[in-house]
């Protein structure tokens, strides 16, 4: 087994003593699956177990895709969401994704990273693998508050089929798609409207293992 | 165009109310009982009514017949919520250096921070107010040559603060192209 890190985006909402913001963050049909990222972290640049220049490497990253135009304090505070993104046209069940890694993991920890600059903040989520199906870097190793309830979300402890993109600089992956095996069987962890058909869903974890090795090569 | 069309039609459905001005009068989804902030960001407002807005089209990448979807999308989210923004469309050769108080910036690039999607935004919002300061919208350049207009006028509802709606709650009540 190895460990990897996913790093995922993070952009923070900010005002805490904007009470409005909040209240309304809570008032949606579906639980937030994203809401784990509410609870506090902290952040000890000191301690970052991340050489420097990879460090660096995944702050322009995120400054660049989810940064302020400016660092964030108290002065500059602004509330920030990232949409989920939309698509042109039906999407294939495996996306086609630069680096393209597909694994099997388990959420084993997470920190919320303030990058140098103050302008933006994203998570890094270190999975437990089991099961590699395709792994683009061939070396399988990422905070933040909740900046919008989010029906679908990679959340702690759970155990999910992921399709990756591996980023050489800075050395992290970000996540394409999930699947949720943690009850046993695959379950979509999006919006099932985004692909046209499925050989996936409903399979349960061994059956999914075993059309992903024919499909990747693997037997 | 059919696209547009239909997000006109939606919003009818929901009154013709100023979406954008008043969070407090959205259009009322019927299925959960609750008030279209519920899809907004942060309970937002969208952009401030009548105030000044630049869009920003970075050309590269894009096609003629794309910059005018992008403008068209904006002008139609503007004439449809009753924004009455007054909008400057600049089409510039590289990301500006300095920004005016409220704009979109429009670019093509890289999108794996939203899952290698064809598109994405990311709005900044006054989280007092909550309208909408300044968004940029990504393009995947996998889109091509290809028409934009619904993947923008979904993109321009993300400035306006509302968010994606899941498929199996907008089929039955909002419909597409709200969701995807």
């Amino acid at each position: 087994m190895s460990s990897f890190s996913l790093v995922m985006m993070s952009a923070v909402l900010l005002g805490a003593t904007n009470v409005y913001a909040q209240t309304n963050l809570a008032k949606t049909p579906y639980p937030a699956a994203n809401e784990w990222m509410t609870a506090p972290v902290l952040w000890l640049p000191a301690n970052d177990p991340v050489p420097a220049a990879v460090r660096a490497e995944r702050n322009q990253y995120f400054d660049a895709h989810i940064g302020f135009r400016e660092p964030l304090t108290p002065a500059t505070v602004t509330g920030a969401v990232l949409s989920d993104g939309a698509y042109l046209g039906k999407q294939p069940e495996i996306p086609n994704l630069p680096n393209r890694t597909v694994v099997i993991g388990t959420f084993t920890a997470s920190q919320p990273v303030l990058s140098n600059s103050g302008r933006s903040i994203y998570t890094e989520a270190q999975f437990l693998v089991t099961n590699v199906f395709q792994d683009a870097a061939g070396n399988l190793n990422p905070g933040g508050t909740l900046e919008k309830p989010r029906r679908y979300s990679l959340q702690p402890q759970k155990t999910y089929l992921l399709v990756l993109s591996f980023h050489a600089s800075g050395a992290f992956y970000t996540e394409g798609k999930s699947w949720d095996l943690s009850g046993g069987t695959v379950q979509a962890n999006f919006d099932k409207g985004i692909q046209a058909s499925s050989q996936l869903l409903g399979l349960t974890i061994q059956q999914a293992i075993n059309q992903l090795n024919v499909q990747f090569g693997q037997q | 165009m059919k696209t547009a069309i239909f997000v006109m039609g939606v919003i009818l459905i929901c009154g013709g109310k100023q979406l954008s001005a008043q969070r407090s009068e959205a259009c009322f989804v019927a299925d959960y009982g609750v008030y279209q902030p519920w899809l907004a960001y942060g309970g937002g407002a969208g952009w401030y009514g009548g105030s000044s807005l630049t869009l920003y089209i970075v050309s590269t990448g894009f096609t003629a017949q794309q910059i005018s979807d992008i403008e068209t999308a904006l002008y139609n989210w503007n004439e449809i919520s009753g924004s009455s923004l007054n909008i400057t469309n600049s089409v510039v050769t590289s990301t500006p250096t300095s920004f005016p108080a409220q704009y979109i910036l429009v670019q093509q690039g890289d999108t794996s921070a939203c899952s290698n999607a064809s598109a994405c935004t990311a709005p900044m919002y006054n989280t007092t107010t909550g309208n909408t300061v300044y968004a940029t919208t990504t393009v995947n350049p996998s889109v091509g040559s290809s028409r934009i207009l619904g993947l923008m006028v979904h993109e321009m509802g993300h400035t306006y603060l509302f968010d994606d709606c899941p498929s199996d709650i907008c089929t039955s009540s909002l419909g597409p192209p709200w969701f995807r």
